[in-house]
């Protein structure tokens, strides 16, 4: 009974991850879908107890029950390869507050292990951050997105546009009065 | 008519290109396009069957294997109807076929947005779900290889000496998307409420998207960290601003303002700020000209100003020091729960004369104030221009009976140090959690525990109960001394004057208002070995942080021929259960057989407890003369191999950060090799620092 189940995260093209339960609960989604699957178990573990025979027949259930899969549908394994990685490198490293919802802005400076961790392209990048996102991996999801600030950070409009290539939609007259209005911020 | 003609090509040509027939089939489809192009109404109501025509062509020259015409046919169908699909699909397959795969990625991205744009947009808009999905897949597929191409890439370039920069290479491979468009609203704000205030103005000019992003967004404005040197239009821009993005939420308040408004403008920005329809929760101003009596002034004089300044919490303030002021602010400003007060600098004001005009208009009541946390930042060159303690008048009136956290640097206490309403106003502070005393003159340790502690009052108690001879007297239950809750003291003095003469020490009772401490930092204070070694004692099962670095009075065993017995004995320590963070640095009789006895008392303590470890946080012994041979003695490395190999238990003591700057005796493959052996997880010895920063404190 003690021994430790197998988790097996199923990526959206159906490719398997066999993963550690610790690797595992650093997406809350996960941490709480398993707590809820294992409650359960337990359950029928302290029935099972009382009759062996009971527990013998359950044997072969139990034996299809360690392996528990978990289907990420909205993630990528070429995505879901890298957040494993991830959940690896942090696996014993556990995160103050990971339920709660703390000030932002008072979280640290990126991590210098995260930051070439997440120096992929852009597109990857905002992959990880979705898929951070959606299965509630806090630390990460704020690396990601500390990422994509720092590329905006002490720029000026044009520089920005160029890092995202995004094309200039103001008219001119537009462009000058928000430059006239916020006039505040300006020669930083 | 012609309509059916153009059905018949197209079903002659899908014939041909089942029999193989590709020549012939793409000589029917071309005959047929060229019949509906040359045909401006035709062309318009037969789009659909164009698009097939040219969908089929386009399959017909791949067979053919001319790539270029056929991504030609595929780029016209897009051209032809954008939210199409196929057209998509199409260019994709060729590009890809061609090795164009960032490109061909780059098109089915651009197909899925417009489509998914439409979509959104448009209820009516009809498309095929099923393709749609086709084109999804292809992307992830072709994100894929890309990646797996990227990858080879790497590779090969790894083996290439010398490697070409990183940068240049994602430029070459990786496009560059606008994260607006591809993540949802919500992470693009988190993203945005990430970046500092300054940068909200770059972003509202990137385009109309960022722009509305943004300006609906009033949460990203809860931080505003202005700009120091604000002139006083550009405040009263940004604060319309503000006004104009937060009535999207029907909502006046700002979480946090900084303001430090150019020198010339401090009274026009104070006005300004005065003036304007919004609640701050948390100010912070710093002003150079005008003083604590032209703030409180410019609080009463307006309306809005009442109403502004009465709602702030959190208030930090940096002003020219007045005396007397102080404790008017902590009225005025009724719900101020925090308080930083920091003296910017000394500007004579005439003061009695003022404030005495001011106390007409404000009488000083001692109501007592909702403030929680008190912190008094005094440079000492001011003070000893002024000899004025801050918030002395409230101290008196005893207002601030409901403080948690009182932090008090830098302040001259020498002259009133034995008025009693200083301690008494130390006894009145029952719910003090954080006490933080730095560098203030005449106060000590001994004078810290006297006044703190309620004992008195105790011993007060007693002799009424002693002396009350009638039973029938309505007993008076003595709290016999509440449990004083101080969890955090920091009392780094001033100057400690060495070899002090011992106070008599203060009777236990004393020691028990700090049994819950949880941070004690005592750096440089007169505290004595003995006093030391007691209050351990009493907090030992709170305690988790100690630092009792440049203690003059308490000292370590550091010599075997030293058989004093008033050294700090490393015993204690394993009294509390709970310690993870040590400071023993620059303590004058701190060397390597410190280290030793220290090392060699661990190990037996561990080996009669038989417990096999046991793990600090943080060991602090940086500017001590310590060497290599000490540190191996701290860890016991030799005997803990000798054990080890006649089979013996070898407890262990690990330090998960070991700081040793400074010490000159060591270096750093001696911490190398004890990382190596895991005694220690981190380390930190920087050489040529010359001053102990000090212990962040909290």
């Amino acid at each position: 009974m003690s021994k430790e189940k197998k988790i097996v995260i199923v990526s959206s093209d159906n490719e398997k991850f066999t993963v550690d339960r610790k690797v595992a609960e650093k997406s809350i989604l996960i941490k709480n879908m398993l707590e809820d699957l294992l409650s359960n178990d337990d359950h029928n573990g302290d029935n099972d107890d009382d009759n062996e025979l009971l527990r013998d027949a359950a044997a072969v259930d139990s034996n299809e029950l360690d392996v528990i899969e978990i289907p990420t549908p909205n993630v990528r394994s070429t995505v879901l390869k890298l957040i494993i990685e991830w959940c690896e490198h942090y696996k014993d490293i556990s995160f103050p507050d990971e339920n709660q919802d703390e000030d932002s802005k008072k979280t640290p400076p990126i991590d210098e292990w995260d930051k070439n961790f997440l120096n992929v392209d852009q597109e990857m990048l905002y992959e990880i951050i979705l898929a951070a996102n959606y299965l509630n991996i806090r630390p990460l999801l704020y690396s990601g997105c500390k990422m994509v600030a720092e590329m905006i950070r002490g720029k000026s409009p044009e520089e920005i546009r160029k890092t995202f290539n995004i094309v200039n939609d103001f008219s001119p007259e537009e462009e000058a009065a928000i430059r006239r209005e916020n006039e505040w911020a300006e020669d930083r | 008519m012609d309509r059916q003609l153009v059905d018949q090509g197209l079903k002659t040509g899908i014939e041909l290109f089942k029999q193989k027939e590709y020549r012939r089939c793409y000589k029917a489809f071309t005959s047929t396009i060229n019949f509906i192009e040359n045909d401006p109404d035709l062309a318009v109501s037969c789009l659909s069957q164009l698009i097939s025509l040219l969908d089929c062509r386009a399959a017909c020259l791949e067979k053919l294997d001319q790539l270029n015409m056929a991504l030609k046919d595929g780029l016209r169908m897009i051209k032809r109807e954008n939210y199409n699909c196929k057209g998509y699909l199409r260019t994709c397959k060729i590009l890809d076929l061609q090795g164009k795969i960032s490109e061909a990625l780059s098109t089915a991205r651009e197909g899925i947005s417009i489509i998914e744009t439409k979509k959104d947009q448009n209820n009516q808009f009809r498309y095929s779900k099923l393709l749609l999905e086709q084109l999804k897949q292809l992307k992830n597929t072709l994100k894929t290889k890309l990646d797996k191409k990227n990858k080879l890439h790497f590779k090969v370039l790894k083996f290439d000496t010398p490697v070409p920069s990183t940068k240049k290479l994602r430029l070459v491979t990786s496009p560059t998307i606008d994260p607006s468009t591809y993540l949802p609203i919500e992470l693009v704000k988190l993203i945005f409420s990430l970046l500092d205030f300054s940068d909200m103005y770059a972003c509202l000019l990137v385009s109309t998207k960022w722009n509305s992003i943004i300006s609906s967004s009033p949460e990203l404005f809860q931080n505003l960290q202005l700009k120091t040197q604000l002139s006083n239009k550009a405040l009263n821009n940004c604060l319309n601003f503000l006004i104009k993005t937060l009535k999207s939420s029907n909502s006046k308040e700002i979480e946090y303002l900084r303001l430090k408004p150019k020198r010339s403008d401090e009274k026009s920005s104070l006005n300004t700020l005065s003036s304007k329809p919004l609640l701050i929760n948390a100010l912070e101003i710093y002003l150079q000209n005008l003083t604590l009596r032209d703030l409180l002034i410019c609080r009463l004089s307006s309306k809005n100003g009442t109403r502004l300044f009465s709602n702030i919490v959190h208030l930090r303030l940096s002003v020219p020091l007045t005396r007397n002021y102080e404790s008017f602010l902590i009225q005025q400003f009724s719900c101020l729960e925090t308080l930083e007060y920091s003296i910017g600098d000394y500007k004579r004001v005439p003061g009695d004369k003022y404030l005495a005009r001011f106390t007409e208009q404000v009488e000083l009541a001692a109501t007592k104030s909702s403030l929680k946390t008190l912190s008094v930042i005094v440079l000492p060159s001011y003070n000893s221009i002024t000899k004025h303690i801050p918030f002395s008048l409230a101290f008196q009136k005893n207002m601030l009976s409901n403080l948690t956290s009182l932090t008090l640097t830098g302040i001259d206490f020498s002259p009133v140090i034995d008025e009693p309403w200083l301690g008494q106003f130390f006894k009145s502070l029952s719910n003090l959690v954080t006490l933080n005393l730095q560098f203030n003159k005449g106060m000590n340790f001994a004078w810290l525990l006297r006044n703190i502690s309620n004992y008195q009052e105790v011993l007060q108690y007693n002799d009424l109960i002693n002396n009350s001879s009638d039973a029938n007297e309505p007993s008076i239950t003595p709290v016999l001394f509440h449990s004083c809750p101080v969890k955090v003291l920091v009392m780094r003095e001033c100057s400690v004057p060495a070899l002090n003469v011992q106070s008599p020490t203060p009777s236990l009772l004393a020691y028990d208002s700090l049994k819950q401490l949880t941070h004690l930092d005592l750096y440089g204070s007169s505290i004595s070995t003995r006093e030391l070694s007691n209050l351990i004692f009493h907090c030992s099962h709170t305690l988790t942080s100690l630092s009792i670095g440049n203690c003059l009075n308490v000292s370590f065993p550091n010599d075997v021929f030293d058989s004093r017995s008033n050294h700090f004995d490393v015993n204690v320590l394993f009294h509390v259960p709970n310690l993870e963070k040590l400071y023993f640095n620059q303590i004058s009789t701190f060397n390597d057989y410190t280290l030793k006895c220290f090392g060699e008392t661990i190990l037996t303590r561990l080996e009669q407890y038989s417990l096999p470890q046991l793990r600090w946080k943080v060991l602090d012994l940086s500017f001590n003369k310590i060497s290599n041979t000490g540190l191996y003695n701290l860890f016991q490395v030799s005997k803990r191999q000798h054990l080890r190999l006649i089979n013996q238990k070898a407890p262990k003591l690990v330090i998960e950060f070991l700081i040793i700057d400074g010490c000159h005796g060591t270096d750093e493959s001696t911490l190398t090799y004890l990382k190596s052996q895991g005694y220690i997880s981190k380390y930190s010895c920087i050489y040529n620092k010359d001053t102990w920063n000090g212990v962040t404190v909290i």
